[in-house]
């Protein structure tokens, strides 16, 4: 008899907790995004060094500018050959060549360089790309970690899905997996180095191995992040070659 | 005996240096001045893939800019220079290609440019680029070309820098482009005797040639060039409409017979430079894994050059284009594209230089072969005359500011056809690149 009126109330609570979990997991991807860049206008540097096999095969390095969530603009400053190249995310992605001189459109999983894609760049933040849900909770190493699945809001986005690990207590990101439209695993993230940056702890590595061969991989390390006052116009792609 | 007499332009910038103080002294005071220097060094070896394959350029490049930057003023001061061996040492040329193609020196970019929240105003030499085709100039209609080359290597290097006002409104993806060009430049067509400037001497075979082209018109109001282009974001479609007034770049020819005499033949073609308008829409748009790109053009006024047994006349015509391309970018790090295009004069022109209609197809491939070593294949087919033209280059970095490029051109047809008349000017070359950079 007892059981017959706890029924409803386990149902409600067990609708109420899965509300609770949807709810929350576009949460824990905005605090994941946090530990991996900052909020507002800021320009950081990138090197990224890809390796085939443990032996490097180029290094390049990357100056970006980010406005808040809206615009990411990625300019090439080594190696010297290809300075001036310049990558704009508005919405759209344009690449702007200095033997050309005007932009041109290119899609976000186009390569940037080595595993790199356009948009692992030029767009950083999952929670603006992608709607989350979280698929189970794990303990890897000793500490609890959400598993969640994000699925593409539109075709913006670098990749159809990712599923992405985050720490449970303090939202920093473990690893993700990156996935084309068919479900196929194109390719894995695995967060590296906790450093202060603007005054918060956040991942400053990131090791993208390729999902077939995983010897081919590209180590991004970020630094020399900035705040800057950048207004709209340094983000519109007319005014790339000025 | 061909003779040519190109005038060569005088354009010395000497309000460079004033321009950028009087923008500094109005800059804020805030502002941290820098500098950057870039310079490029190339240096090519090419021979020709036609029998005799004697020695078709050695050239070595030098591009230099040194730029200026005080908060919202920048400046910049660039030139180019070029030293062609080639002409001197074989003998398939004649000295006077070697007397007037061997060197230059030309100004590059020269401008002072303010930028505010919504006003980006440019004054000095400059390139404006407008269109959305690769390989070839369609809406790329602003600054004058050098042809010299037939257009083959980086198209930022075959524009030729025109002293110009430009000034942009940006508002959102919102973008209005006004410019005025007070003095107007012309292409630079190849010299008689070198390996493009093969088609002069198809057109009087009889006797001795010459050709006299200015590449420029007085200064004067008349005479400004003024075009206007807008451009937004729409749904994720890239659009621009366009306007331009200006002289036509490439010359129209005006024949004189100089002497008759049977065996003693002399004529002289006169270059002029009719004002025309063109107009049209762009816009590139991304369907996954496609990119699309587009081009409508308009060009009102044009004259064709029309050569028939007996006479050399000019006629009036309108000239419509059409370009349509696809990318495919489902292949991560290699790019491919294929794009159409068809030229088409509104009047039939009888003994017509150029054709009525001119369709081109062209496929681009590139993507890294070996490591950071990339290949390129650019083939263009023209199917009125089945002539085509295949660019290959293959770039082989050695360190971060040396890259070795190896490549060919090759020009196949028949010997009337667009490409093939071209045919002994196919090359196969090795280049050697440079950078340095400082700040």
């Amino acid at each position: 008899m007892k059981f017959k009126y706890a029924l409803p109330f386990i149902w409600f609570s067990l609708f109420v907790s899965s509300l609770g979990w949807a709810m929350n997991a576009q949460e824990i991807v905005a605090r994941a995004d946090e530990k991996r860049g900052p909020d507002g206008t800021f320009s950081f540097n990138v090197r990224v060094k890809d390796y085939n096999n443990k032996a490097l095969v180029q290094e390049n390095v990357y100056k970006v500018h980010s406005k808040d969530m809206k615009f990411t603009l990625v300019e090439t400053i080594f190696p010297e050959r290809l300075a001036g190249r310049k990558l704009l995310m508005a919405g759209q992605l344009w690449l702007y060549l200095p033997t050309l001189r005007r932009p041109t459109r290119v899609g976000t999983q186009q390569r940037l360089t080595g595993e790199v894609a356009n948009g692992d760049i030029a767009r950083a933040k999952f929670s603006v790309d992608y709607s989350a849900k979280i698929e189970k909770r794990e303990k890897i190493k000793g500490k609890s970690y959400y598993r969640l699945i994000l699925t593409a809001k539109d075709k913006a986005a670098a990749y159809r899905k990712v599923r992405l690990w985050v720490e449970e207590k303090e939202f920093f990101p473990l690893k993700a997996e990156f996935y084309a439209l068919s479900g196929k695993l194109l390719k894995t993230g695995e967060y590296t180095e906790k450093e202060t940056v603007l005054g918060n702890a956040r991942m400053t590595g990131v090791i993208i191995k390729d999902a077939i061969s995983p010897s081919k991989q590209s180590h991004l390390k970020y630094y020399n992040y900035r705040k800057e006052n950048l207004d709209d116009r340094f983000f519109n792609k007319e005014a790339l070659s000025d | 005996m061909i003779v040519s007499s190109t005038k060569k332009p005088c354009r010395i910038k000497t309000a460079l240096v004033a321009a950028f103080v009087t923008a500094s002294a109005t800059g804020s005071s805030a502002s941290r001045l820098t500098f950057d220097t870039r310079m490029e060094l190339n240096s090519r070896l090419a021979y020709h893939l036609v029998t005799p394959h004697d020695l078709a350029s050695h050239r070595h490049w030098l591009e230099f800019d040194q730029k200026a930057k005080w908060g919202d003023w920048s400046a910049i001061a660039g030139l180019r220079a070029f030293a062609e061996v080639a002409y001197a040492s074989n003998s398939r040329y004649e000295m006077t290609v070697a007397k007037t193609e061997s060197s230059e020196i030309v100004p590059n970019d020269i401008y002072v440019q303010y930028k505010s929240p919504s006003f980006v105003a440019r004054v000095g030499n400059q390139q404006v680029v407008w269109g959305e085709a690769f390989g070839f100039y369609f809406a790329d209609v602003v600054n004058p070309k050098d042809a010299r080359d037939f257009g083959l290597g980086d198209m930022n290097k075959q524009r030729l820098a025109v002293p110009m006002v430009n000034l942009k409104y940006l508002h959102d993806d919102f973008a209005l482009q006004g410019i005025y060009i007070p003095k107007p430049y012309f292409n630079r067509t190849p010299a008689m005797g070198t390996d493009f400037g093969s088609f002069y001497s198809q057109l009087f075979p009889q006797g001795k040639l010459s050709v006299a082209d200015t590449r420029t018109v007085p200064l004067a109001l008349s005479n400004g060039e003024y075009g206007l282009r807008a451009s937004t974001t729409w749904r994720g479609i890239d659009l621009a409409a366009f306007y331009f007034n200006y002289f036509d770049r490439s010359p129209n020819y005006k024949f004189t017979m100089v002497n008759p005499i049977p065996g003693q033949m002399e004529a002289r073609l006169d270059g002029f430079h009719p004002r025309i308008q063109t107009m049209g829409v762009t816009l590139s748009t991304e369907n996954e894994p496609f990119l699309f790109r587009f081009e409508a053009l308009g060009t009102f006024d044009r004259y064709v050059d029309a050569a028939l047994p007996g006479s050399y006349t000019s006629q009036r015509t309108n000239e419509l284009i059409g370009v349509l391309g696809v990318d495919y970018t489902k292949i991560t790090n290699w790019r491919l594209g294929v794009q159409v295009s068809e030229n088409h004069l509104t009047e039939e022109i009888v003994g017509g230089i150029t054709p009525r209609n001119r369709p081109l197809l062209t496929f681009h491939v590139s993507g890294p072969i070996y490591q950071q070593q990339n290949l390129e294949v650019i083939f263009s087919y023209a199917p009125r005359d089945g002539s085509s033209l295949g660019q290959i280059r293959y770039l082989v970095p050695v360190s971060s500011r040396i890259e070795f490029l190896f490549g060919a051109d090759l020009l196949l047809g028949r010997d009337s056809s667009s490409f093939g008349r071209f045919n002994a000017a196919s090359r196969g070359y090795v280049m050697l690149k440079g950078y340095l950079m400082g700040t």
